[in-house]
């Protein structure tokens, strides 16, 4: 199992366009992919699942993977919060 | 935060005809201009259609979440029209969208803005069995009392 927690910086949050971006990153790994947030666990390969955290900036997510491609899975996607989703550049 | 506590009886609506997604937010749109709600239509008409095009907001479960921020904005608009023939949102969905939550929030409250589409996203994701109820009543007040079974189920 791989797992990592990071703040959310981007302004907006996961909102719709950061939460398509997470669960689509998401579903090109292998391993089965969560987020946690407070008490929620979610499947980050659901769009849906995502937006129901409502978490927004100055958030703790934690990003946990298991399977084949666990630790890329996490590199991958604190990579895209990092980024803030693309949409600030 | 839960959408039956926010959503007015004039607010959800199961009469639209329209078979596209252009007409139904246009539908909207206006209905909303009449109701002296809104003021620029077009604008935000086509700040939605913008959004759609950046990737779709139809996100499962035959439901679609368009939505634009607005400046000057009070509160949050939030409007449900229910297509009961469903329309075909975006060329590559699989299926028909029956359920369209619309919500145009303030620019400035990004935080508000996400209860309501979590709320959104949690009823979508609760049951396929909430459209069909929804796509056979027709009564605004009732309408309301199913979303709100839905939302308070499991609790």
């Amino acid at each position: 199992m791989s797992k990592k927690e990071i703040e959310i910086t981007n302004k907006l949050g996961l909102h719709a366009r950061a939460a398509a971006k997470l669960s689509h990153l998401a579903n090109t790994f292998n391993s089965d992919v969560f987020l946690i947030y407070n008490e929620d666990k979610v499947n980050a390969k659901s769009l849906l699942g995502i937006l129901t955290l409502a978490a927004s900036i100055g958030n703790n997510i934690t990003i946990v993977a298991k399977g084949k491609d666990e630790k890329k899975a996490v590199e991958k996607i604190i990579e895209l919060f990092e980024n803030k989703f693309n949409e600030e550049n | 935060m839960k959408l039956y506590n926010i959503l007015k009886p004039d607010m959800i609506k199961n009469d639209c005809l329209n078979t596209n997604i252009e007409a139904v937010l246009k539908e909207i749109i206006q209905y909303l201009k009449e109701k002296k709600m809104i003021t620029n239509d077009k604008q935000i008409l086509n700040k939605l259609l913008e959004r759609e095009k950046l990737g779709s907001t139809s996100i499962g479960n035959h439901a679609a979440v368009p939505h634009t921020k607005i400046k000057g904005l009070k509160e949050p608009i939030l409007f449900i029209a229910i297509l009961k023939k469903g329309i075909q949102y975006h060329d590559k969905d699989k299926e028909l969208v029956h359920l369209v939550i619309l919500i145009l929030s303030p620019n400035d409250t990004p935080i508000i803005h996400l209860q309501i589409l979590a709320a959104a996203a949690s009823l979508i994701k609760k049951s396929n069995t909430l459209i069909e109820e929804l796509v056979s009543n027709t009564n605004s007040e009732e309408l309301i009392n199913i979303i709100k079974k839905y939302e308070i189920k499991d609790e």
